[in-house]
């Protein structure tokens, strides 16, 4: 009863700042810096008018829905698979999250002439199975399809149209696209459902144990993030255990650690043409070489058994033994420490800051995301932009996100953060939040392409493997990524 | 007298404990599943679970609705074998005793696709099923049985094995080549006929990618997708229910196995691999 | 009269025909013409079937990934591993002689199922079982290895390019060894009596029996499995892809990577379906060879 009267206020909460945000700006959102200066905004009128504009905003937002009817499709992986319709329980902590049904309800609430239909699929050949979706032409709403360039649409003219969305969300899904903007811009694919902030959980007693100041995320560089790992590496004075100083992500995603240490380093290694076959990539470099070299310098202070992504086992237990983790799921993590009753041992940092260039002082930490496109050709285009936005706005939906254990991409569900979790972690995630500077892309920058370069991210995760294991060196790395990059060039006609 | 007695045991001794050790792998998987110490963390080596419990299995149970896709898979699986085996007959005995203008080059014909990697005709395939209004029905899972070229290439070898005096004694009496097919080919491939239906078996029931793109609808989902989807909705690796779900989806097949294992190495010990 | 014969000729060979004629509608439908696709696709550049336009480039996607530094190695690999995982063969040829010659026929059958068993055991349960049991550092191999040895071994038999695919051969041969077991051993049986009879006479000790005999009377056989293994060995895809972490880069360092997961890359990874179908055609044009000398061999080409 207490919960639900909570999940009430929170609604009313949300749809007051969601209503705020509509009359509050008339300004267009698809900039940068306005993201940053709305949010405070959006928080400052939340507090004030809450009670006022509850009934209004239930109103307003059933009107609008009314108008639409037909079916809406949607189908990839992710969140909704990962919840169900009718939610799961979590093995370890025994917590329920909720399942999918809670956004087919809410949404027919507000559409009522507007049949749902979610088709969640595995994340094992999600690449494959969202193709041949698209092929179908059956399909409205493609789940994380933004990397599937040519079948989705861009979002460019509705975000455009709807000025005051920009205000409300944290980031969006962004692709480089020659046609559509100079190849060193981005522009919308697709919309930001969950954050999943790259960050560092810290041991905080293994740092104790070893008389370690702990990291000042808001200033620590890359060395000191060196140096904290090799001192907490050994055999722990206190316990007499052994302990690792760091777990870098996965070795099978260990691209993502280039992401955000040749951020750090402000690596820069691209040329921009009129197209992607006229730019050029130019990973051959002391800096790129500094990157690598970092990364495996991480070797001395892992556990022997990360390469094979078994050095977890026993992350966020009693036997934890590693000094910091380096995750993607911030929220979760909480978690499951909370359930294990560790969350006071333990704080949450963000990466080291960035050395050089426009970025310079912001953390290094960037965002992952779970986002919706919406398919070239499917034949319900409007509709399908009103569910992206209902996904991304509507306070029910935030709600919901927050209890899967995911952080919504909504500004006004970000600064209620500290609701769900301790201050330290809540402001730490915050602080990442409100530094990530707008257009940013974790997938698409200035040191980093997953998507037009052909293999350069799986490229990437096999050299720094290799240099890892000690079978190559920097230069041996840099040259196989810089080959393989322009053999995929030259093949585009 | 005495030493072959004592080769014999000894012989019997290395088998039993290579055996073993081939078996180690799968032994553990089952003392995992049983395991409730198996989540995250993989508990030391152990033939025995550590701390037994059902606790993975009433997991998985509660998890994702097994039954269902067990019950579809076994319906595609049987459809799909009957279908595979029984046209592999046909044209097995086609090939093997008929005697037709382009039979070579019937045979090569099928042979020749032996191989096509399915991944790369995939997506004309599925643009084809989709404008036959196919897509989301079991078809797309079934079709394809009807033309089991391995098991066509097998079929030859054995029924060729038959002798002809057989069927010219029935062909004299007047019976038709069907008649002599259902009457005395049929019955006399029952090895044949269990090797084949074991190895469609085999293949169908881990087929992941084509199910997973042409079946859209969850209750029609068949067991391999379905496991994926639970090892999604672990945020983590756990081993205990993954490999309670291994356990549950390799139980029909070991049944399978054991009742059919006896004609199995019948039918390919008379299959003609020596030519 | 001569008319009635033809008649009746023609209609025996509709009767032939009723038999294969599902079967080969079957794969015309659904194989060859999908493939007539892959043909013409692997003539043009497109990314994704039916979206964006798709421009007729010639040879050029053959031309592309002939000198394409990737396939190539994906091609090495996929004969590389093909080639390792033949020593399954003879390791089953040794098994099945050794349960041969096991005396109680009940025992005989018992080991027959035990050692099959692994082959009906397929899918992401074995790779997980198996990334443990070959874990570098404290993984079950290693551990009887440091045991055998008396040093501490710790060799990343799939996460180390150097060994990965030593790793990945372990993991086929358990899978496959019961397989060609069970055929050696069928193919064992049906070697007649008689000619081991007449050589005890000559005075042959069991191991020569075995070299002079045996081995020769077997040959058929291996060149079945031979053929066999190959022609899978073409086609691995399934268990290097779900070691390498559902990707398809054959990882650890590329060493795993088949020409399978090569056009699975480009299918669907970073689709590029024109040099995925080009891919596929030259990975076909391997499989069609392989499939000739079987039939050559097997005498298909000699019969009446």
């Amino acid at each position: 009863m207490k919960k639900r009267g909570y999940c009430f206020m929170m609604a009313a909460v949300l749809a007051a700042s969601w209503l705020a945000g509509c009359s509050g700006s008339s300004s267009n959102g698809s900039g940068t810096d306005a993201v940053k200066d709305q949010s405070s905004q959006t928080t400052s009128q939340t507090s004030a008018d809450t009670e006022s504009t509850k009934e209004t905003g239930a109103e307003e937002t059933q009107g609008a829905g009314s108008e639409f009817s037909g079916t809406l499709k949607m189908y990839g992986p992710g969140l909704f698979a990962d919840v169900g319709q009718d939610g799961t329980i979590d093995m370890i902590t025994g917590v329920k999250k909720p399942g999918y049904q809670m956004v087919i309800d809410r949404w027919e609430e507000l559409y009522p002439n507007v049949e749902l239909v979610i088709e969640p699929i595995p994340w094992d050949n999600w690449k494959a199975a969202l193709q041949t979706a698209a092929i179908s032409g059956d399909v409205d709403i493609l789940i994380h399809g933004a990397s599937l360039g040519p079948v989705v649409e861009p979002l460019g003219p509705y975000v455009k149209r709807d000025s005051d969305y920009m205000d409300q969300v944290t980031m969006m899904t962004l692709r480089r696209n020659a046609e559509l903007a100079p190849l060193n811009e981005v522009v919308p694919f697709g919309v930001t459902i969950t954050l999943n902030p790259v960050m560092v959980v810290v041991n905080k007693t293994i740092f104790e144990d070893y008389g370690i100041p702990l990291p000042d995320y808001k200033t620590w560089t890359l060395d000191d993030l060196m140096e904290a790992a090799k001192a907490t590496t050994g055999t722990d004075p206190k316990t007499g255990k052994e302990t690792y100083g760091i777990s870098p992500i996965k070795a099978s995603d260990a691209f993502k650690n280039y992401i955000w240490s040749s951020r750090a380093k402000n690596n820069e290694i691209f040329e921009w043409g009129d197209s992607i076959k006229n730019s050029k990539m130019n990973f051959i470099g002391d800096d790129t070489a500094e990157v690598l070299n970092y990364l495996t310098e991480f070797k001395n202070y892992t556990s022997p058994d990360y390469i094979e992504g078994l050095d977890l086992a026993a992350a966020y237990t009693e036997d934890h033994n590693i000094a910091m983790v380096v995750v993607e799921n911030p929220y979760n993590v909480y978690n499951t420490l909370k359930a294990n009753g560790l969350e006071d041992q333990y704080m949450l940092a963000a990466l080291p800051q960035i050395e050089d260039g426009p970025y310079k002082g912001i953390t290094s930490s960037h965002f992952g995301d779970w986002h919706m496109s919406i398919c070239k050709n499917s034949s319900n285009k409007e509709l399908a932009w009103e569910f992206l936005k209902f996904m991304t706005t509507d306070p029910v939906v935030q709600q919901w996100i927050m209890e899967t254990y995911s952080i919504p991409a909504n500004i006004a569900a970000n600064s209620t953060l500290g609701d769900y979790m301790n201050d330290d972690f809540a402001d730490a995630i915050k602080y990442v939040i409100e530094t990530c500077p707008g257009g940013f892309s974790c997938s698409e920058n200035e040191c980093y392409d997953s998507g037009n370069f052909g293999t350069f991210m799986n490229d990437l995760a096999t050299v720094l493997n290799e240099m890892y294991q000690g079978n190559m060196d920097a230069q041996a790395a840099m040259e196989f990524v810089q080959k393989n990059v322009d053999d995929y060039l030259s093949t585009l006609q | 007298m005495k030493s072959r007695k004592i080769k014999r045991v000894l012989l019997a001794v290395i088998l039993a404990v290579l055996l073993v050790i081939i078996l180690i792998p799968l032994l553990w998987c089952v003392s995992l599943s049983f395991d409730r110490k198996a989540l995250n963390a993989l508990p030391q080596f152990s033939l025995v679970p550590h701390e037994p419990s059902m606790f993975n299995y009433k997991v998985v149970f509660n998890t994702i609705p097994l039954f269902r896709y067990y019950a579809n898979t076994i319906f595609v699986t049987a459809v799909h074998t009957f279908l595979a085996v029984f046209f592999a007959l046909a044209c097995g005995y086609a090939f093997a005793k008929g005697n037709f203008a382009g039979k070579k080059f019937w045979f090569i014909f099928m042979l020749a696709v032996m191989m096509i990697p399915f991944e790369s005709r995939m997506i004309p395939l599925y643009l084809q099923y989709k404008q036959w209004g196919l897509l989301d029905t079991y078809a797309p899972l079934l079709l394809g049985a009807c033309a089991y070229v391995y098991g066509i290439f097998f079929a030859r070898q054995n029924i060729g094995a038959i002798p002809d005096s057989l069927r010219e004694s029935a062909y004299i009496d007047g019976a038709s080549e069907w008649k002599i097919f259902f009457e005395i080919v049929i019955p006399l491939s029952k090895p044949l006929i269990a090797t084949l239906s074991i190895l469609q078996i085999l293949s169908n029931w881990n087929s992941y990618l084509w199910p997973l793109v042409v079946i859209k609808s969850q209750k029609k989902q068949v067991i391999s997708v379905g496991v994926s989807l639970f090892n999604a909705q672990q945020g983590e690796i756990y081993y205990g229910p993954r490999m309670a779900v291994a356990v549950i989806s390799a139980i029909p097949l070991t049944i399978m196995f054991l009742l059919l294992q006896k004609h199995i190495v019948q039918s390919i010990a008379v299959s003609g691999m020596k030519q | 009269m001569k008319h009635q014969t033809l008649k009746l000729k023609v209609k025996k060979q509709m009767i032939w025909y009723s038999f294969l004629i599902v079967s080969i509608l079957t794969l015309l439908i659904l194989t060859y013409i999908p493939m007539l696709t892959t043909i013409k696709y692997s003539f043009h550049d497109v990314e994704v079937l039916g979206y964006g336009d798709s421009r007729f480039v010639g040879m050029q996607n053959y031309k592309t990934i002939m000198s394409n530094a990737s396939f190539l190695k994906s091609t090495a690999n996929t004969l590389l591993l093909a080639a390792m995982s033949l020593i399954s063969i003879p390791i089953g040829f040794i098994l099945a002689t050794l349960i041969n010659n096991v005396h109680w026929r009940k025992l005989q059958s018992f080991f027959r199922v035990g050692f099959y068993f692994p082959n009906i055991i397929t899918g992401v349960s074995v790779v997980l079982i198996f990334q443990v049991v070959l874990k570098a550092n404290g993984g079950l191999l290693n551990n009887a290895l440091s045991f055998l040895t008396g040093q501490k071994v710790s060799i990343g038999w799939l996460t180390d390019s150097h060994y990965s695919r030593f790793g990945a051969t372990i993991l086929n041969v358990w899978s496959t060894l019961g397989y060609n077991m069970l055929i050696n051993l069928a193919s064992l049986q049906s070697i007649p009596g008689e000619i081991y009879e007449a050589a005890e006479v000559d005075g042959a000790n069991a191991f020569k029996r075995w070299i002079y005999i045996t081995i020769p009377q077997m040959t058929s056989c291996f060149v079945f499995l031979f053929i066999t293994s190959i022609i899978n060995g073409l086609a691995r895809f399934t268990d290097l892809f779900i070691i390498g972490g559902n990707t398809p880069i054959g990882r650890p360092g590329g060493t795993l990577q088949t020409i399978l997961m090569y056009i699975y890359q480009f299918s669907f990874e970073t689709p590029r379906y024109g040099i995925a179908s080009a891919g596929a055609m030259i990975l076909f044009l391997l499989t069609f060879g392989v499939t000739m000398v079987n039939l050559k061999i097997t005498g298909f080409f000699k019969e009446k």
